[in-house]
């Protein structure tokens, strides 16, 4: 318990040193404030559209199955760590798993799920 | 294209005569041209396919020859310290039992000293039911282990 | 109050070479590049450009902040700091020599790829978070590739948890004291460099900051100092990903003739020397090209050696550690 308390410690400091740098560089950098300057970055022009009006599904598709997937890595944690002693039926048994989801992985491949057209 | 015209003209001696040849067409040779090479012309760098998957090949195999000499060297001594933590077994379990019975002995002469103006007290008498004696064991090996864990 | 003391000092004595060597990576970066293209590289900042990199500290530190005007202020400013942290807190759980570790514990690898995994929340923290069309996409983009091969680092280290039957680094360097884990991991060593170049967004996989369709990235609306904790976040992951490497694939400290942290050390050195190589000799992936390594290429094999490592590993009984 007492390591985890220190990596938290450690993430604390961490974030702190991060704002501070950042505030004293926001107090030690006057802005001058100026209309043009301050607008969103375009070409010489004004946006054409709103910026957050939409994105494309395929991040969100890319995004989802990636949740699937490290799901699944992640319960192959477990089984990697004792391969000396979970013995055969153990071994099997994770095997069968990757089987499974090789299936399930080959199954959206030749749906079209992972395709980046 | 013809060299029709193209001499070296001067406006003195009037218009420009035609060549004492006839006209000259660029064309393709007699026969056409050969077949344009299109492949693309890149240098041999490096050993060849087959040659990475032997040689990628035999260095998993040292890997994992390696890892199982290793392996097993580490059984080995883990086996080692675990013998040996067995047969001195019985002396650090005397020692154990002698010092319990030591320290028994103490806890009782304080109790006797501490309770003697009580009355109906028996000292050394247990507050439990059981009658049973249970040593206090030690785990047989700590720090040696698959995990290593105490 | 003694763990407070503890964490503190520890984070300091890990954050002060951090930075140094952030820093002194970037002149080694720019000197190395301008040798590649024979040039000299920054040469005019004190002797041959050893200033150059506090220069720079300092520049960007006084450099006029310019927020822009729709931009939303706490995700605005959390984009950099998040990214900041997340890059300063991986290197708590990494050990550069024997019992030299800030915290040592069993999960260690794992803890180290969650960490990793948290870096893309700071990227579209940054990217939504400014407010405008080029920064979203640059986000975007940017997430999607860390979060792609992220599955692919993720049976990485499925392997090298088997060869080391332990989470704990400082196991899996014990574990290779007879040979070094590149050579069982040899079939998909050239994937894991090009896993570990794609979760930095190095070149070839630099598609974050494609100048020529987005015009910097995520981090377009960002200068001076918030620029700079993404730079410097950036250049400080590229080393620590350096030190896993040559950690948990190169033998780490095993060695008989030297200490152990000049050997990770050395090790490391040339891992970020091949990473400036690869940024001076390779040009970029397109997206799709990316996406296809990624989903198609690396999971699929290195899921498949998963398979045959565990048998292979079952057979010699495990390395009883």
């Amino acid at each position: 318990m007492r390591e985890y308390e220190i990596l938290m410690i450690v993430g604390v400091i961490s974030m702190l040193v991060g704002v501070i740098v950042w505030e004293i560089w926001e107090r030690v950098s006057k802005e001058k404030k100026d209309r043009e300057k301050e607008s969103a970055y375009e070409c010489g022009f004004n946006p054409f559209m709103e910026e957050r009006s939409g994105y494309e599904i395929r991040y969100y598709r890319v995004g989802i199955m990636y949740i699937i997937m490290d799901v699944e890595i992640s319960y192959m944690y477990p089984w990697s760590i004792g391969m000396g002693e979970i013995g055969r039926e153990g071994v099997i048994g994770g095997i069968i798993f990757m089987i499974i989801l090789g299936i399930g992985y080959i199954y959206e491949w030749k749906k079209g799920g992972i395709e980046w057209e | 294209m013809s060299d029709f015209g193209r001499g070296p003209t001067s406006g003195l001696t009037g218009p420009p005569k035609p060549p004492p040849h006839a006209a000259i067409q660029d064309g393709p040779p007699p026969g056409g041209y050969p077949p344009i090479d299109v492949r693309r012309n890149l240098p041999k760098v490096g050993p060849s396919g087959s040659t990475l998957l032997i040689g990628v090949g035999l260095i998993t195999i040292y890997g994992f020859w390696g890892l199982s000499r290793s392996a097993q060297r580490r059984r080995r001594l883990n086996q080692e310290k675990y013998q040996i933590r067995l047969a001195i077994t019985p002396y650090l379990q005397a020692e154990e039992d002698r010092h319990t019975v030591k320290q028994n002995r103490r806890r009782l002469r304080q109790e006797k000293e501490l309770m003697k103006d009580v009355p109906e007290y028996q000292p050394g008498e247990s507050v439990y039911k059981t009658r049973k004696y249970t040593p206090y064991v030690k785990p047989l090996i700590p720090g040696v282990g698959p995990q290593g864990l105490p | 109050m003694k763990v407070i003391i503890e964490g503190v000092s520890k984070e300091i004595v890990m954050l002060i070479p951090m930075l140094i060597g952030v820093a002194y990576m970037t002149l080694g970066e720019r000197k190395v590049l301008g040798g590649m293209q024979r040039r000299r590289g920054p040469n005019k900042v004190w002797i041959e450009g050893v200033g150059q990199p506090i220069a720079d500290g300092i520049k960007l530190m006084i450099k006029e902040g310019v927020k822009p005007m729709r931009a939303e202020g706490v995700m605005y400013k959390a984009g950099p700091v998040v990214t900041w942290m997340l890059s300063m807190l991986g290197w708590s759980v990494v050990p550069i020599g024997e019992g030299e570790v800030i915290v040592d514990i069993e999960v260690g690898i794992i803890v180290w790829m969650s960490i990793g995994s948290l870096g893309v929340y700071g990227v579209i923290i940054g990217g939504w978070g400014s407010s405008s069309q080029y920064s979203i996409m640059g986000g975007l983009r940017s997430g999607a590739q860390m979060v792609s091969y992220e599955l692919g680092m993720g049976v990485m280290m499925i392997c090298i948890i088997i060869i080391g039957g332990s989470g704990n680094i400082s196991r899996i360097v014990e574990v290779q004291e007879g040979v070094w884990n590149i050579s069982i991991m040899m079939p998909v060593v050239v994937m894991y460099m090009g896993v570990i170049l794609a979760e930095t967004s190095r070149t070839p996989f630099d598609l974050p900051e494609a100048e020529a369709e987005l015009v910097a990235g995520y981090n377009v609306e960002y200068g001076g100092m918030g620029f700079g904790m993404y730079f410097l976040a950036e250049y400080g992951n590229i080393i620590l990903m350096s030190v896993v490497s040559s950690v948990i694939m190169m033998g780490g400290w095993n060695s008989k003739y030297m200490r152990g942290e000049l050997v990770v050390g050395i090790k490391s050195t040339i891992i970020v020397y091949v990473y400036i190589w690869i940024r001076g000799s390779w040009c970029r992936y397109r997206y799709d090209q990316l996406m296809r390594i990624g989903w198609k290429g690396v999971i699929v094999y290195v899921g498949g050696y998963v398979i045959v490592m565990g048998s292979i590993m079952w057979s010699i009984g495990g390395v009883s550690i």
